[in-house]
Order: structure tokens, then C-alpha cells, then sequence
């Protein structure tokens, strides 16, 4: 422990005017700046002992919590705003607008990878004996179906993190 | 802080579970708040911002609180933040206000008043104080307040500062050195 911290916790207590163990005589009795300085503590302490409690106004509160009405019923109407969005119904509609627009995509993405895999099959047949091409565009159709699944999987997830954050940005929007 | 917070073993609810409450708009959490850091807090107000508006900064500072309370991180103390927030706008004060010249009148005012207090003159002694206080620059006071009128720990007092610790110590140092200074300016006249 240092000089100051010692030096910290007497001033410190004279300052508030309390009385010095006997550790705390001692250090004084053997500090040169802390001799120097406890006279003028002391004088400090005294006023700051006999210092009357700072009385608040009995009515402080009450003018606060009406000031506070307002801020607590927009608290209020704000927590009911989070608990009603956040679950159920909220992460239906939510899960709703995400997969809609998927599910009714989906058979053109199909139609087009269909007539792409084709595509792909008769140009590879041209110049690769028609085993070897075939086997190139299952390979291909397969990849293709596993990144799909993964896509049109992920969509519940997705909404599902990204809710909180809609309410929040919502929120913040509004106030 | 020390005081007011250590519930551990009693059923109430902490101030940073209250804080929750505030922040779903319940009123009597807040009321309970108010009730637990009404003394602490004025008394801070009172000395740091020189008497001045402190019923007003009060007010203001328990609106910031409800205002700012979806926003609290029940981790972090709450003592520690409704002080940052009293201190901040005892500094906003300070800034907005026409700063009082520490002239040698003032300081022999000070000393003097302290030499003459009688013991048990408890107006006398805060006017006493208040005038010492106020010949000390903005961050030694801040850190004198809190560290002995409030008996702050120094590592909190720290934190509402948003200094070091070892900044704390200094600033307290030479703070009471210097109301020292005073006080024995007074007594030796």
C-alpha cells in the first residue's frame, strides 16, 4: 500500500470530522504532509460533522412521480407493444410474409432450373460421351436441391432473429 | 454505492430489478426508487451544484431515469448510473450558469466562517461547507462530495466521474489540501 492511499483514508476521515484509529494516529503522527495538513482537516471535519442532513421537500416525490406519468404510461405502452409482437401471432404474420412470396416462386425456380439442366445435358452430350454428361447434370441437380432446401429452410430462422429487432426499429420509428 | 443496496438476504427487490419495473411503466417500482435514494441523491445535488435548482435537478434527474430506463443494463449498478446521470446535469448547470469568481474575498469568507463555527450551529455549518466547496475547482469538488460527504468508494466514484482511479485519488488529494489550506488560512488570523 502507498504513501497516498494511507495518506488518503486519514484526510479522508478528517475531513469528515471522525476520529482516527490508532493506525490512523500513527501514520499521522509520522507523515510530514499529513501533520501539515490535519489541522486544517480538522477544522473542515468540524463543520462538516455538525452539517444538518439535507432535508428534501416532504412534496419532491410526489411532483416527480406526477412529472414521471407520462414517461411511465409510454414505458407501458411500449412493454405491451414487445410482448404482444414478439411471440405468436407476431411471428406468424411475420413467418407468413417471409414464405409466401417463397412457396409461390418456387415452381418457377424449378421450371427454369429444369430447362437449365436441360440445357446444360445437351450441350455436354455434344462433345462427352452421354453417360459421363448425364452424370455431370444429376451431380449438378443435386447440389442445386441441397442449396434449395437449405435456402427455403433457413427462411423460419431468419424471421425468427430478425423479429426482435423489427420491433425495435418499429418502436424506436414511432417515439 | 454503499448504502441503500445491500439487500442480498432481504425479500426486496433489488434497484436494478426495479428499474425493470419502471421500464414496463410500473409506477410503484419507481416510487420505491425515489423513496430508497431520496436523501443520498438531494443531498448530492445539494452540494454539487451549489444549492442551486436542486429541486429542480432532482426532478430532472428521476425523469432522465424513467425516460432512459428501457435502455438499462440490469448488469451494470444502478447507484453508479443515477449519479452519473445527477452529475451530469449538476455539470450542465454549472456550464449554463455564470460561474462564481473564486476571489480572495470569497476564500477569506470561507476560512473565516470555518474558524468561527461554533459546534452544534448546523445552518452555519452548511453554509460553511458550501463555501469551501465552492473554492475548489468543478472536478475536485465532484470527487470531494462524493468521496466524503457521501462516502462513495473510491473505485465508484470513478466510474460516475469517468476517470481512473488513480485520478480520483489525485483530485481528492489536492482538494483537501487545499480546503486544508483554507480552514487554516481562517485559523491562524
Amino acid at each position: 500500500m502507498s504513501a497516498v492511499i494511507d495518506c488518503a483514508a486519514v484526510l479522508t476521515a478528517l475531513a469528515r470530522g471522525e476520529r482516527l484509529d490508532a493506525a490512523g494516529e500513527v501514520h499521522r503522527a509520522s507523515c510530514a504532509e499529513c501533520a501539515v495538513l490535519a489541522d486544517g482537516l480538522a477544522a473542515v471535519g468540524r463543520a462538516v460533522a455538525t452539517l444538518p442532513p439535507a432535508e428534501p421537500p416532504s412534496d419532491l416525490d410526489e411532483r416527480v412521480l406526477l412529472a414521471a406519468a407520462p414517461l411511465l404510461a409510454e414505458n407501458a405502452r411500449a412493454a405491451a407493444v414487445v410482448r404482444t409482437r414478439s411471440l405468436g401471432a407476431f411471428d406468424g404474420r411475420r413467418l407468413a410474409h417471409a414464405l409466401v412470396p417463397a412457396i409461390l416462386l418456387f415452381p418457377l425456380l424449378v421450371v427454369a432450373d429444369a430447362w437449365l439442366l436441360r440445357f446444360v445435358h445437351e450441350t455436354l452430350a455434344a462433345f462427352l460421351p452421354r453417360a459421363l454428361s448425364t452424370w455431370f447434370v444429376l451431380s449438378y441437380a443435386a447440389l442445386l436441391a441441397a442449396f434449395g432446401c437449405l435456402v427455403f429452410g433457413a427462411i423460419p430462422l431468419l424471421v425468427e432473429r430478425q423479429a426482435p429487432l423489427l420491433v425495435w426499429k418499429e418502436d424506436h420509428v414511432r417515439s | 454505492m454503499c448504502r441503500g443496496t445491500d439487500r442480498d438476504d432481504a425479500p426486496l427487490p433489488t434497484d436494478e430489478e426495479l428499474m425493470q419495473a419502471v421500464a414496463t411503466g410500473d409506477a410503484g417500482a419507481l416510487r420505491e426508487l425515489t423513496g430508497r435514494w431520496k436523501r443520498p441523491l438531494y443531498a448530492f445535488l445539494l452540494r454539487a451544484a451549489g444549492g442551486r435548482d436542486t429541486d429542480d435537478l432532482y426532478q430532472e434527474t428521476w425523469l432522465r431515469v424513467v425516460r432512459a430506463a428501457r435502455g438499462f443494463d440490469a448488469r451494470q449498478r444502478f447507484s453508479t448510473w443515477l449519479f452519473q446521470i445527477a452529475l451530469n446535469l449538476a455539470r450542465d448547470l454549472h456550464r449554463r450558469a455564470l460561474p462564481e469568481p473564486v476571489t480572495p474575498d470569497v476564500l477569506e469568507q470561507a476560512s473565516a466562517a470555518c474558524a468561527d463555527a461554533a459546534p452544534g450551529d448546523a445552518r452555519d455549518a452548511a453554509l460553511d461547507v458550501q463555501r469551501l466547496l465552492a473554492a475548489l475547482p468543478d472536478a475536485q469538488r465532484e470527487v470531494v462530495v462524493l468521496r466524503v460527504l457521501e462516502d462513495v468508494p473510491e473505485d465508484e466514484v470513478a466510474r460516475i466521474v469517468g476517470c481512473p482511479r488513480g485520478t480520483v485519488k489525485s483530485r481528492l488529494h489536492h482538494g483537501l489540501a487545499r480546503l486544508a489550506e483554507i480552514a487554516r488560512a481562517g485559523g491562524s488570523r
